[in-house]
C-alpha cells in the first residue's frame, strides 16, 4: 500500500495548489545524482488549478455509478491528506517541488520528494504519521522525503531540465541513457509496417541522451510536449522524411480523425533494403510483383503512380452519411479516404485504370458468392471525375450487411486524388481546403471528439456484443464502458498529436482540447 | 422385455442426486455452477428436465444476434455461438444447435459467408427442437447448405447430385436405404433451388420441373416434396433416432433402443423436442451404461469447466481455444461433421486440454471471472479443497486415488489461496474422469 501510494503522493505535490514561488530550479540541486527520472514544478498552485479548470466540471451524462466512484476517490484522497487539500498543499510545497525517481536495488524503484512548504513542521509530521517506515527530515527550511538516501551532488541543477524549471506547469527530465541502462534487454523494437511509423520515436528513445517533457493546462487547452535530443533526420531513415512538397489538406471540420505521416511511401517502395529488414524487403516485392502487373508490363506503381502523387499522402476518418431509419443496421461504418496532391496527370489515369480492374476483380469473387456485383461506372461532371462501385440494393434476409454502406470511389478534383471507402468521403477530401502554406510539418494525428462520440453511438449495440466477446463482460458491463468512453469524447473538442524531426531534436507534442 | 424409455423413477436407493444432474447437465447442456446444480437437486428430476428444457425461454436476444451477423467475421459470429452456450438461457437448444451444426454440417472455408453460417444455426435455434420436417424442409432452403453441397449450380441441364445424395445419406436415411437412381431423381427435384444475395432462391428456368420417379412414386416432385417424402421414411426415424441415442446416451447405442425412440419420434408427429424429452427422462439416460460413456467434445471440455464453474470468460478466447482442441465450429472438417467419440482424444490433445485450463485458471488467457480462489475461499485443509474442488467439477465422484492425489496438490501450493485452487482445479480436470461426460 505504501509502495502503491507514493507516486501518486509525490505527483500530487507537484500539481497542489500554493503560492506561487520560485522553488523549483533551485530544489533540482537536491535530487540524488542517481535518479533517472525527475519532475519539477515552479508553481504548484498555480498549475494545478490549470489542470482543475481544464478538467472540470467532469463530462455531462456519465452514468450514476461511475461519478460515484469518481466522488469516493477523491473523498478517499482528501481523507488521506487529513483535511482540506488547499492547507496540506500550503505545508508542503507552496515554494515548489521536485519529485525524483531512482532505480533501486533489485529491479525496484526508490523516490524522493522535495518541497519548501510553508509550514515544514507541520508538513513532516503529516509525513511520519501517513507512511511512519519513510524517511523524513527537514533540512534548511526544506523537506526531503522518500525511500531514496542517494547523495545529491548537483548533476541535476546542470542538466537541461535546469534551464526549464523555471517554466510554468510542470516539467520534468528522463535520463534516457541511464534509463536504458536500467531497462537493457527488457524491451523489443516494433516491426512491420510498425517499425516505418514509429522509426522516429524508436530512433530518439535508443540515442537521446536526456527527454524533456512539459505540462501546461491553459484555459481549455491541455498541452504535453516531449523533446529528445536526437534526431533520424541526419540517417539514412532521414531519406523518408518530408522533401519540401506542398502542404497537404487541411482537416475537415466534420472528420473525425485525421492522420498524415511525414514519410514517402514511393522512396520505401522504390528502395526498400535502404529502410527494411530483408523480411521486409521481400514484402514490399511480393506486393509489387501484383501492383506493377494491374496496369500492364508498361507502368510501374511506384515510379508513376506514386511518383505522380504529392506526399505525403492524408488519410481521413468522416462521418457515415446519414442512413435511412429502416436501414440503420447495428453497424454504421465512418468513411475512410486517402488523398494527395497531383503531379502528374498521368497518375490518375492509372489509378483508374487499376480502379477498374480490382473493381472487376471484387466482382467476380463476388459472383463466385453468388452476391450481387457492384455497379461500376465512370463518373464527370463540374466536381471532377472518377470512378465510383455502387452497391447493388439489398434484396437478402435481415438487414442489409455492412458492406452495403460502401461505394468505393476513386476521384479526382481540384488538383487532388482520393482513393475512398464511400463518394461522399471521396468529394469531401478533394473538397477540403489545403493546409496553410508554412505550416508546420511532421507527422500529425487530429480527433475530434464529438464526431468520434457520435460514431461510437451509431454503431453502440455492436461494439458492445465486441466487448462483451472480447473481454467476457456482461451486457451492462459494456454499456457502462462505451457510455463512459462516448461522454469523454464528447467532451474533448480536440485531440492532436504531431511529432516533428528536427535537425537534431525529435519533438511530441499532445494537444488535447475540452468542448463545453 | 422392458421398455428401455420407460420413465426414471427415483427411489431411496437410486436417488435424483447431484451426480444424476450432473449428467442430464453435460448431455443435455454445457452444465452448470454448483449451486445451480445443488438446486436442482433440491427442485427433483421435473425441475432438472424444465430446467433444461424450460417451456418459456425465448429465443436468442435478435438485436445481439444482429449485431453478430452484422460483423460477418467469422470469429465474431463464432464467439456469440459461444456466448450464447455460455448463457445457459435454454440449455437443450443450445446443445441441440451444436448437435444440428455436426448434423448439417456446413463449413464457412467453402462458402466464405459468416452471415450465412450465422443464419443457418439461428434457424437451427427456431426449429431445432421442433418438427423435423419443418427443419428439413428450412434446411433445403439454407443458403449455406445450397452453396456448400453446390445445388447453386444444379441445374435442369447439368444437375448436380452433391445435394441430394448428402441428404439421403448423411442427414436422414443413412447408406443402404436409398438408390442411385433415387439419388438422380431427388437432384432432378432440387433444380433451381439456388442462392440469391444470401436468400434462398427458387428459379423457374432452371428447374426440371419433368415427372420423377423416387421411392416408387412417380410425380412432378420438386425439392418441398422430396423434403417431406424422405421424412416419412422408416429408415429416416432409425437414422435419426440412432444419431440421438448417440448424443444423448451412448456412442454405441442398443439397436433396440433405436427402434424404440424411433417409435417414439414417428407417434410424436416427428417432433424433436418431444422426443428428446422423451430420452432425457428415461432410465436409460440415467443409467450405468450411459454414466460417463462419452469422450467430451472441446467444446463440452471448455464451455463446460466455465460453466461449472459458474464464472465467465471471454468467449472469443474459448472459441479459439475450441477450435485449437480439433472443434472449430462453423468449420467443420468435412461434410460428416466432427467424428466425436475416441478422435476427441490423442496424447497430444490431452496436453494441449491441460495447457488450455492452466493457462486459463492462471489468468493468462480466457479472462476468467472470478479468480480461482473464489471457488475454493474458507477451507484451510488440503483434503477439504480436493474434496470441493471434486464437487465442482466432478459432482462429488471421484476414486480414492483421484481424491490422494488431489490432497497431495493442495498440500504442494498451500501457501497461495489462488495458485492452490487453480493448481487443484486443473489437477481435477486433467483427470481421466473429466474427459468423459
Amino acid at each position: 500500500m505504501v509502495l502503491n501510494c507514493c507516486p501518486l503522493l509525490a505527483v500530487s505535490t507537484l500539481l497542489a495548489p500554493g503560492a506561487a514561488a520560485q522553488g523549483g530550479p533551485a530544489l533540482l540541486a537536491a535530487v540524488p545524482d542517481a535518479a533517472v527520472v525527475v519532475a519539477a514544478a515552479r508553481a504548484p498552485a498555480s498549475a494545478v488549478a490549470a489542470l482543475g479548470a481544464w478538467l472540470e466540471p467532469l463530462p455531462p451524462g456519465l452514468p450514476p455509478e461511475v461519478v460515484g466512484q469518481i466522488g469516493a476517490g477523491l473523498a478517499a484522497v482528501r481523507a488521506a491528506l487529513g483535511g482540506a487539500t488547499t492547507d496540506w498543499v500550503h505545508q508542503f510545497a507552496a515554494g515548489g517541488a521536485v519529485a525524483a525517481w531512482v532505480p533501486g536495488p533489485g529491479g525496484g524503484w526508490q523516490w524522493l520528494v522535495v518541497t519548501e512548504p510553508a509550514d515544514a513542521t507541520a508538513a513532516a509530521a503529516f509525513c511520519r504519521a501517513r507512511l511512519p517506515t519513510v524517511p523524513c527530515r527537514v533540512d534548511g527550511g526544506r523537506l526531503h522525503w522518500g525511500t531514496c538516501t542517494a547523495p545529491a551532488g548537483g548533476r541535476w541543477a546542470a542538466s537541461p531540465l535546469a534551464a526549464a524549471a523555471a517554466s510554468p506547469g510542470v516539467v520534468g527530465a528522463v535520463d534516457l541513457a541511464a534509463l536504458r541502462q536500467r531497462f537493457a534487454g527488457n524491451w523489443s523494437l516494433p516491426t512491420g509496417a510498425a517499425q516505418v511509423v514509429f522509426a522516429p520515436v524508436v530512433h530518439a528513445l535508443a540515442q537521446a541522451a536526456w527527454l524533456q517533457v512539459g505540462l501546461t493546462a491553459v484555459g481549455d487547452r491541455l498541452q504535453v510536449t516531449a523533446t529528445a535530443d536526437a534526431s533520424l533526420r541526419s540517417t539514412a531513415f532521414g531519406a523518408l522524411l518530408a522533401d519540401g512538397d506542398p502542404p497537404g489538406v487541411a482537416w475537415p471540420e466534420a472528420a473525425i480523425a485525421g492522420l498524415r505521416l511525414d514519410r514517402s511511401l514511393r522512396r520505401l517502395l522504390a528502395e526498400p533494403a535502404s529502410f527494411l529488414p530483408p523480411e521486409g524487403v521481400q514484402a514490399v516485392a511480393a506486393f509489387l510483383s501484383i501492383a506493377d502487373a494491374l496496369d500492364g508490363p508498361r507502368t510501374s506503381f511506384v515510379d508513376d503512380l506514386l511518383g505522380g502523387l504529392h506526399e505525403p499522402i492524408t488519410l481521413l476518418a468522416l462521418p457515415a452519411a446519414a442512413a435511412d431509419a429502416d436501414e440503420a443496421g447495428p453497424i454504421t461504418l465512418p468513411a475512410f479516404a486517402a488523398v494527395a496532391g497531383v503531379r502528374d496527370q498521368r497518375a490518375v489515369d492509372l489509378a483508374l485504370r487499376t480502379a477498374q480492374l480490382l473493381a472487376t476483380i471484387a466482382n467476380a469473387e463476388r459472383a463466385q458468392r453468388g452476391e450481387a456485383p457492384f455497379a461500376v461506372r465512370r463518373r464527370r461532371d463540374e466536381l471532377g471525375h472518377g470512378l465510383i462501385a455502387e452497391a447493388p440494393p439489398w434484396r437478402g434476409p435481415g438487414l442489409p450487411p455492412p458492406d452495403r454502406q460502401l461505394s468505393p470511389t476513386v476521384w479526382a478534383a481540384g488538383g487532388r486524388l482520393a482513393v475512398a471507402s464511400t463518394t461522399a468521403a471521396a468529394l469531401a477530401a478533394c473538397a477540403a481546403e489545403a493546409a496553410p502554406a508554412g505550416g508546420r510539418g511532421g507527422d500529425q494525428f487530429v480527433l475530434r471528439g464529438r464526431a468520434l462520440a457520435a460514431a461510437l453511438a451509431a454503431s453502440r449495440p455492436a461494439l458492445e456484443l465486441a466487448r462483451m466477446l472480447d473481454e467476457g463482460e456482461d451486457r451492462g458491463e459494456a454499456q457502462r464502458f462505451f457510455a463512459v468512453l462516448e461522454r469523454v469524447a464528447a467532451a474533448l473538442d480536440v485531440l492532436e498529436v504531431r511529432l516533428e524531426v528536427e535537425a537534431a531534436t525529435t519533438r511530441l507534442e499532445v494537444l488535447a482540447e475540452r468542448w463545453r | 422385455m422392458s421398455d428401455p424409455l420407460a420413465p426414471y423413477e427415483p427411489t431411496p436407493r437410486d436417488p435424483f442426486d447431484l451426480a444424476k444432474v450432473g449428467h442430464l447437465l453435460r448431455r443435455a447442456g454445457f452444465g452448470a455452477s454448483l449451486r445451480v446444480r445443488r438446486e436442482l437437486v433440491r427442485g427433483g428430476l421435473e425441475a432438472a428436465l424444465r430446467h433444461v428444457q424450460p417451456p418459456a425461454a425465448p429465443l436468442p436476444d435478435q438485436a445481439l444476434q444482429a449485431a453478430a451477423i452484422a460483423f460477418g467475421d467469422l470469429e465474431r459470429v463464432r464467439a456469440f455461438r459461444v456466448w450464447l452456450c455460455l448463457q445457459g438461457v435454454h440449455p437443450l437448444r443450445e446443445r441441440a444447435s451444436c448437435f444440428w451444426h455436426g448434423h448439417f454440417a456446413t463449413s464457412n472455408q467453402k462458402i466464405g459467408d459468416p452471415r450465412a453460417m450465422a443464419l443457418q444455426l439461428a434457424t437451427f435455434d427456431r426449429l431445432g427442437l421442433g418438427r423435423f420436417d419443418d427443419l428439413l424442409l428450412a434446411m433445403c432452403r439454407d443458403p449455406a447448405l445450397l452453396r456448400w453441397l453446390d445445388n447453386d449450380t444444379n441445374t435442369a441441364r447439368r444437375p448436380n447430385e452433391n445435394f441430394a445424395r448428402e441428404l439421403f445419406e448423411l442427414f436422414t436415411l443413412g447408406r443402404g436405404h436409398y438408390s442411385e437412381a433415387d439419388v438422380r431423381e431427388a437432384a432432378r427435384a432440387f433444380t433451381g433451388w439456388h442462392v440469391r444475395d444470401g436468400a434462398f432462391q427458387f428459379v423457374a428456368r432452371l428447374h426440371d420441373a419433368g415427372e420423377k420417379e423416387l421411392f416408387g412414386e412417380r410425380g412432378a416432385f420438386d425439392g418441398a416434396a422430396i423434403a417431406a417424402a424422405v421424412v416419412r421414411r422408416p429408415e429416416s426415424a432409425r437414422f435419426l433416432a440412432g444419431r440421438w441415442l448417440q448424443w444423448l446416451v451412448h456412442p454405441e447405442p442398443d439397436p433396440a433402443d433405436v427402434e424404440a425412440l424411433a417409435v417414439v419420434y414417428e407417434r410424436s408427429g416427428r417432433d424433436i423436442g418431444a422426443t428428446l424429452a422423451c430420452v432425457l427422462r428415461s432410465r436409460l439416460f440415467f443409467s450405468a451404461a450411459a454414466w460417463r460413456s462419452q469422450i467430451k467434445s472441446p467444446a463440452e471440455f471448455v464451455l463446460g469447466t466455465v460453466r461449472l464453474l459458474g464464472a465467465t470468460a471471454a468467449p472469443t478466447a474459448l472459441a479459439a481455444a475450441m477450435a485449437g482442441l480439433g472443434e472449430a465450429w462453423l468449420e467443420p472438417p468435412s461434410v460428416e461433421g466432427w467424428h466425436g467419440g475416441t478422435a476427441w482424444l490423442s496424447p497430444a490433445s490431452w496436453l494441449l486440454r491441460s495447457n488450455f485450463l492452466a493457462d486459463l485458471l492462471a489468468g493468462r488467457s480466457g479472462r476468467l471471472r472470478p479468480a480461482p480462489g473464489t471457488w475454493l475461499r474458507g477451507l484451510r485443509s488440503p483434503r477439504d479443497r480436493a474434496k470441493a474442488a471434486v464437487l465442482l467439477l466432478l459432482d462429488g465422484v471421484a476414486g480414492e486415488d483421484v481424491q490422494q492425489g488431489l490432497e497431495a496438490v493442495a498440500h504442494e501450493h498451500a501457501a497461495d489461496d489462488d495458485r492452490c485452487a487453480a493448481a487443484v482445479l486443473h489437477a481435477v480436470a486433467c483427470t481421466p474422469d473429466y474427459q468423459l461426460g
